[in-house]
């Protein structure tokens, strides 16, 4: 309830320390809440984790944190090149994984490690720690690191627990509130380039 | 002395709701004690259990937060501002607002799994008819059919109607279609579609879960009665916002 709490009311997005005078221990350790996209994605995929199984959802976490560590290390060290990740992955991601939330899908495992890794990788590959100096950016990745694997690990545990019918349905509920608004914002990100297309065609054809 | 005044009864409700126990109903001594003792206790029985119920509580602690008025002291962010100008615009507008109580309501009436899979389709339909908005493809009469929605849906809770879920289902989502337009069109207003998005589904969530929580008030006989009162209700409002909108 915490962390739907925290997802409800999320603060401004931020790439980086959220919240001035924090630190860079605690202020990145906000950040996977603090950002909506990212904390939108991080709940759809734990509460699938939860709906899949105990199993199952030990071998997602384990890949998301690997994939995570991963994608940090590329993002930090510079290795991940020119590549660059966007608002509009995290809402497809958030978007997919919702849906399946609501439909309530029991997937092989392959599946659930897979989006694990793409979902680890692409909020490693995030923006990295801005913070200047050794000592604040191990902090930083520190921080970062922890609460990804926190709020993961807390909302899977808890939708493992769920057992009573209507606390399922609950859960679906919530996956479709989080696919309802990936959806919206996805579609207004899309809506100028789609309008200038679409714009396009019909002057191309008509014109 | 005969106790059948509506007052006395009242009193001796609410002490025993107090107290928690029914014990002080059973040591009545008079010709009329067993009418009145099974008179009471039954009242008492279904003020215990709203007063036990969980929903209740939960439902009540969210009403209370959707009447809450936020301080305005500055309100430099605009209509479609972020979270809570998104949250209060299902609210704000009551047509909206009828409508998505409506939903819970005739959900819990149905039953299961209607109680679960109304709010469920709801927001998944609405997204979708918001998509459409707000790529501004043109839809008709959505003002219409909004208030169409309220009036249909408190017409079938009045009525008691307990259609089949899958045109439960059918009918709730074809309305959330042009819910879902209506939030869509003004979304690319806002300074943060995000938060805006947000506080629009989880509003539209929680009203479901105040109808829900009304709804159950249906499985009694009186609660029954109020629950359809409310859906006339409902439909009147709807009728309203229909005949300004034609």
């Amino acid at each position: 309830m915490v962390s739907l709490a925290l997802v409800a009311w999320p603060l401004q997005a931020s790439a980086h320390s959220p919240i001035e005078g924090l630190g860079a221990f605690y202020g990145h350790l906000l950040h996977p809440v603090t950002v909506q996209s990212h904390a939108m994605l991080l709940t759809a995929v734990a509460l699938m984790f939860g709906q899949q199984g105990r199993s199952k959802a030990r071998a997602g976490v384990i890949a998301l944190g690997l994939a995570f560590a991963g994608g940090l290390a590329a993002a930090t060290t510079g290795a991940s090149g020119t590549f660059s990740v966007s608002e509009p992955m995290f809402l497809l991601g958030a978007l997919v994984v919702g849906g399946a939330v609501v439909l309530d899908l029991r997937v092989a495992a392959a599946v659930v490690v897979s989006v694990s890794v793409a979902t680890g990788l692409i909020i490693g590959l995030g923006p990295a720690p801005a913070t200047t100096g050794m000592r604040d950016k191990a902090l930083g990745i520190g921080g970062v690191a922890t609460g990804v694997l926190y709020l993961t690990i807390v909302i899977t545990g808890f939708t493992i627990s769920l057992q009573k019918h209507w606390q399922k349905i609950a859960v679906r509920v919530v996956g479709s509130w989080i696919f309802a608004v990936s959806m919206l914002v996805l579609a207004q990100t899309i809506a100028g380039p789609a309008k200038r297309v679409a714009a396009a065609a019909v002057g191309f054809l008509f014109g | 002395m005969i106790v059948g005044g509506g007052r006395i009864r009242a009193l001796i409700l609410l002490v025993n709701l107090i107290a928690g126990s029914t014990a002080g109903l059973c040591s009545c001594e008079n010709p009329n004690s067993a009418t009145l003792e099974r008179g009471s206790l039954k009242w008492l029985n279904f003020g215990m259990m709203l007063a036990r119920h969980w929903v209740i509580a939960i439902v009540l602690a969210g009403c209370l937060i959707l009447l809450a008025v936020p301080a305005q002291a500055h309100t430099s962010e605009g209509v479609a501002g972020g979270f809570l100008s998104g949250f209060l615009h299902p609210i704000l507008g009551y047509d909206h607002l009828v409508a998505m109580v409506a939903v819970g309501l005739w959900g819990a009436f149905l039953g299961t799994p209607a109680i679960w899979l109304l709010p469920i389709v709801f927001p998944t339909v609405m997204a979708i008819g918001g998509a459409i908005g707000i790529l501004g493809i043109p839809m008709p009469a959505v003002d219409l059919l909004v208030a169409g929605s309220a009036v249909v849906l408190g017409a079938c809770i009045a009525l008691a109607l307990r259609a089949p879920i899958w045109i439960a289902a059918l009918l709730v989502g074809a309305f959330a279609i042009f819910h879902g337009h209506a939030h869509g069109s003004e979304l690319p207003q806002a300074a943060d579609p995000l938060a805006y998005a947000f506080g629009f589904v989880i509003a539209t969530g929680l009203l479901h879960v105040s109808g829900i929580g009304l709804g159950l008030l249906s499985r009694y006989r009186a609660g029954e009665y109020g629950v359809r009162g409310l859906g006339v209700a409902i439909a009147v409002v709807g009728l309203t916002f229909l005949t300004g909108s034609v």
